[in-house]
């Protein structure tokens, strides 16, 4: 692990790759750590002493090992949301993105959405119905979003949700 | 509300503060419909030094 960890901090100084994968061997031991204490919060802080403890991690390359473990907390997040996006697809919903919308108002039809919706800084978690909409049609401020079903001027617009999967409903 | 994701970073730079601590948000929190008294607060996302920039508010 030392070895590794001297390697990935030699390549780290010359480019920090923010949006590369982990070191496998940390995603697996965070994966450990998180199935050892399946009630606690897997904080970057207690994985790493857990790290440490189990392979003895030399000083020099904790600063390598914490930045290992930031990195593989965003690949486990991408695994969890890869896991239930497959999972919803494989329920029967699909993809909450403008060719669902289409079909939508092509249909006459809501939308049940479940997903996460974004607010500026706040993100709630929804499964409610919507009625689909595109604010200003035929102008260059187009946007595909959704409304509340009575409502008849604000909405939400379709880049305000994430993971977000849709079904028509009548 | 039974959970939301605060993005502490967005929130800060609207309340301009520098150092804002969680409780400075009890009446945000209150007007969402949260009861203080039974909220579970942990770190939804942490920086790549540790510091918590989006907490995860579930109700208890």
């Amino acid at each position: 692990m030392n070895e590794k960890l001297k390697q990935a901090a030699e390549a780290w100084a010359i480019k920090r790759d923010y949006g590369r994968a982990a070191m496998l061997e940390v995603l697996a031991l965070n994966k450990e750590y998180r199935a050892a204490y399946p009630k606690e919060y897997g904080y970057n802080r207690a994985i790493r002493d857990f790290i440490v403890a189990r392979c003895g991690i030399a000083p020099e390359y904790i600063d390598m090992l914490e930045t290992e473990i930031y990195l593989s907390q965003h690949d486990i997040r991408n695994e969890k949301e890869a896991a239930n996006a497959a999972a919803m697809l494989a329920a029967g919903w699909v993809a909450l993105d403008k060719p669902a919308i289409d079909e939508a108002l092509a249909s006459g039809k809501l939308l049940q959405v479940v997903g996460t919706a974004d607010n500026d800084f706040l993100t709630v978690k929804i499964d409610r119905v919507y009625k689909p909409h595109i604010f200003a049609k035929g102008t260059d401020q187009e946007q595909y979003g959704l409304m509340k079903p009575k409502a008849r001027t604000h909405g939400y617009t379709l880049h305000q949700f994430d993971n977000a999967f849709c079904k028509l409903i009548d | 509300m039974d959970t939301i994701i605060l993005d502490w970073d967005k929130l800060a730079e609207k309340t301009g503060a520098e150092d804002m601590d969680i409780r400075a948000c009890g009446g945000l929190l209150e007007s969402l419909g949260f009861d203080l008294d039974n909220v579970n607060i942990t770190a939804y996302q942490e920086d790549i030094e540790g510091n918590p920039w989006k907490l995860a508010i579930k109700s208890i």
